[in-house]
């Protein structure tokens, strides 16, 4: 039964416009968006459970609104809780887990515009100087298969640690950088591509990413 | 004698006016008072352990009076709360059913036409499945079909030979050759195609035995040659430029590594002499500063540095010099024309390349932005990023607030510290500048500009309030 389910590109929320006067609620995780119509525009507000956010939006009435679930534009360093030690030769299979963005997409036919990106609290951008970019830290787990219920949008990333060195070698945190289109839904989770990590004689991690039977899925 | 009988008269009338003897009386009252007694000895023990019992239960019960009138008290006020509370849920119930009922509608709606979508394109699919499935198997059967009988043309010419049967002769329908003294060998009976087969016989059998082998050497050619373009297929993919860096890197370049190779291509440099030399010279000089100086990017003279003496010495030049197209670069970059900046004397120095939008411009007090570096138009960002993901370059912001609250610094700098749309290395700064709080902090590349006015209004709100929220 689970072989026959296939994974699925993750589908938008449709957050429709409310009618003068009305309203519309949307549960995004822990997040809950309250859209009213209000006299001369719209008004948004964004409550993430610690703090409230309010946008003042103005729409034309022939577009549409939705919510796209997007993985972090960055390379994004995952920090596990627990210190991973690998043996040469040894390898540790996990499952790591990425945020999630809810990003609030205006569509006006072709066109789309990204209104807002609701951050969560816990990622934290930094410029890395040694890779002129930026980079994200999020704390992720590597030895639960499923985040937990009702927490915030998470995208489970399969990992795998493997040293092909000679020397003993240890991860606190490792580098990904995640994509929209690898993210495919499936059992309710979304998921990411599968990825293979190996850490080089130079402590230099290769990635590998593994996306065969997701491209052939699509 | 009249007066005595008036006195007998009279007398007669008063004793018929008398009651009873005296002595009935008596015996009543008596007997009433016994009555009583009886009744008062009777009653009496029960009348006054009733009296005493009551007493006892009113003294044993009296604790206990106060705790029931409390509970019939509280309970009646739970009554008037729960029949409160009940008109409360019914009233969010219509509100929430009034509220949700449009949406849910329209989900489910949306949902079933989904649903129904998919299913209809996987009957579509099937269809086009069996459909597949019955070309192959006719063109498998139709070439089982002519490969057996080419076999069987190929087998009979050569028995004939060895007869001496054979006799090639002109005919004058045009067809060059024709076996005249053997006619083809009978078809099983049966197999299908049999006409297909008689002519695939016919032609192949026609040929002379001497021309025969001509006709195997232009086989084996075409088939040698359909192996060449094969190979030359598979040889032209693996050397394309995504596919030759991950033959160079020995892995799958993944987005990250993208960009890695954006910034590097933002230096100019190929990835050994980034690896080995420039980063050598550049993180030192990265490691020595203090993280709040990365506002000023105090560490690019090194890299300029670095960069000139990485250069060649033919470049006469050492600032910019036009290299090929952006469109013709391998990927990842190798052997590129280096680009490097001139000696930086200030932040202001440096050309941004991320635009800045019109709604920040206002807000922006500093002209340049300090992470930004000349970058050929290959490094371009939109090249590795998905549709949407453009841009890697942070946003620095100098804003000044209105402050009126003796915290608001600290609520301030809290605020920045907490803000996900901040960037926490460089660190943000803020201070007093006369009656204003400045704020020196850098935003998180592309980010839409309602965040960005948002990000400002809420450090501004901070800044009058001296909340953190």
């Amino acid at each position: 039964m689970e072989a026959s389910q296939k994974p699925q590109a993750p589908m938008p929320m449709p957050m429709p416009l409310p009618a003068r006067g009305c309203s519309v609620r949307l549960h995004v995780g822990s997040i809950e968006l309250v859209l009213e119509s209000i006299r001369g525009g719209y008004s948004l507000l964004c409550l993430d459970g610690t703090e409230v956010r309010s946008w003042l939006l103005g729409l034309p009435a022939s577009g549409a609104m939705h919510i796209e679930f997007r993985a972090p534009r960055t390379p994004l360093i995952l920090n596990f809780s627990l210190s991973v030690a690998l043996a040469p030769g040894g390898r540790v299979r996990g499952y790591a887990q990425a945020p999630l963005i809810p990003t609030l997409v205006f569509a006006d036919g072709e066109r789309h515009f990204v209104v807002t990106e609701i951050l969560p609290l816990e990622l934290l951008t930094e410029w890395d100087a040694s890779a002129l970019c930026c980079l994200q830290r999020w704390p992720s787990p590597l030895t639960y298969r499923l985040p937990p219920n009702g927490s915030a949008l998470r995208a489970i990333v399969p990992l795998t640690l493997y040293n092909r060195s000679d020397t003993m070698q240890s991860l606190a945190q490792v580098q990904v950088q995640l994509s929209y289109s690898e993210l495919r839904s499936l059992r309710g989770h979304t998921i990411a591509a599968p990825r293979r990590l190996a850490v080089g004689p130079d402590g230099a991690i290769h990635t590998r990413v593994q996306s065969n039977s997701w491209a052939a899925a699509r | 004698m009249r007066i005595r009988r008036a006195f007998l008269g009279f007398g007669l009338l008063a004793l018929a006016s008398c009651d009873a003897p005296p002595e009935e009386d008596s015996s009543a009252q008596v007997a009433a008072e016994l009555r009583a007694l009886r009744m008062m000895m009777v009653e009496s023990p029960s009348q006054k352990q009733d009296a005493a019992s009551a007493k006892a239960m009113i003294l044993a019960l009296a604790p206990l009076r106060d705790a029931v009138q409390t509970l019939v008290h509280e309970q009646g006020e739970q009554q008037q709360r729960q029949v409160m509370l009940g008109e409360e849920l019914t009233r969010w119930t219509h509100f929430v059913v009034q509220n949700q009922a449009t949406a849910a509608n329209e989900q489910t709606a949306q949902l079933t036409a989904r649903i129904k979508e998919l299913g209809a394109e996987i009957k579509a699919q099937e269809l086009r499945h069996k459909e597949v499935e019955a070309v192959v198997q006719k063109a498998l059967d139709a070439t089982a079909t002519k490969l057996d009988a080419w076999l069987q043309s190929m087998t009979v010419p050569a028995k004939s030979a060895a007869d001496g049967a054979v006799t090639p002769t002109k005919q004058s329908s045009g067809t060059p050759y024709n076996t005249t003294a053997t006619p083809p060998q009978p078809l099983p009976t049966g197999e299908p195609n049999a006409a297909v087969k008689s002519a695939a016989q016919r032609r192949t059998a026609g040929l002379p035995s001497h021309q025969r082998p001509w006709l195997y050497l232009l086989l084996a050619v075409g088939f040698c040659g359909s192996l060449w373009l094969l190979w030359r297929i598979v040889r032209v993919s693996k050397t394309s430029p995504q596919n030759q860096a991950s033959t160079v890197l020995d892995v799958v370049v993944d987005a990250g590594t993208e960009t890695l190779w954006a910034s590097v291509q933002g230096l100019g440099e190929n990835e050994r002499s980034v690896a080995k030399p420039v980063r050598a010279q550049l993180l030192p000089a990265v490691a020595q500063l203090d993280p709040e100086d990365l506002l000023g990017l105090p560490f690019l003279p090194a890299l300029a540095e670095a960069s000139a003496q990485s250069a060649t010495p033919s470049a006469a030049s050492p600032l910019r010099h036009t290299s090929q197209p952006a469109a013709s670069m391998p990927w990842p970059p190798r052997n590129v024309p280096l680009v490097t900046v001139p000696p930086v004397l200030g932040p202001s120095s440096f050309v941004p390349i991320a635009t800045v939008p019109s709604s920040l411009e206002p807000y922006s007090l500093a002209p340049s932005l300090p992470f930004s570096m000349r970058l050929p138009d290959a490094a371009k960002p939109a090249v590795y990023m998905p549709a949407g993901y453009g841009g890697f370059v942070p946003m620095r912001c100098v804003w000044r607030l209105s402050a009126t609250h003796p915290a608001a610094l600290d609520a301030v700098q809290q605020r920045l510290n907490v803000e996900p749309r901040i960037l926490q290395k460089p660190a943000p700064s803020v201070r007093w500048v006369g009656d204003k709080l400045e704020v020196e902090c850098a935003l998180v590349p592309s980010l839409p500009a309602g965040d960005v006015a948002h990000v400002r209004f809420a450090l501004q709100q901070t800044a009058v309030t001296g909340l953190r929220t």
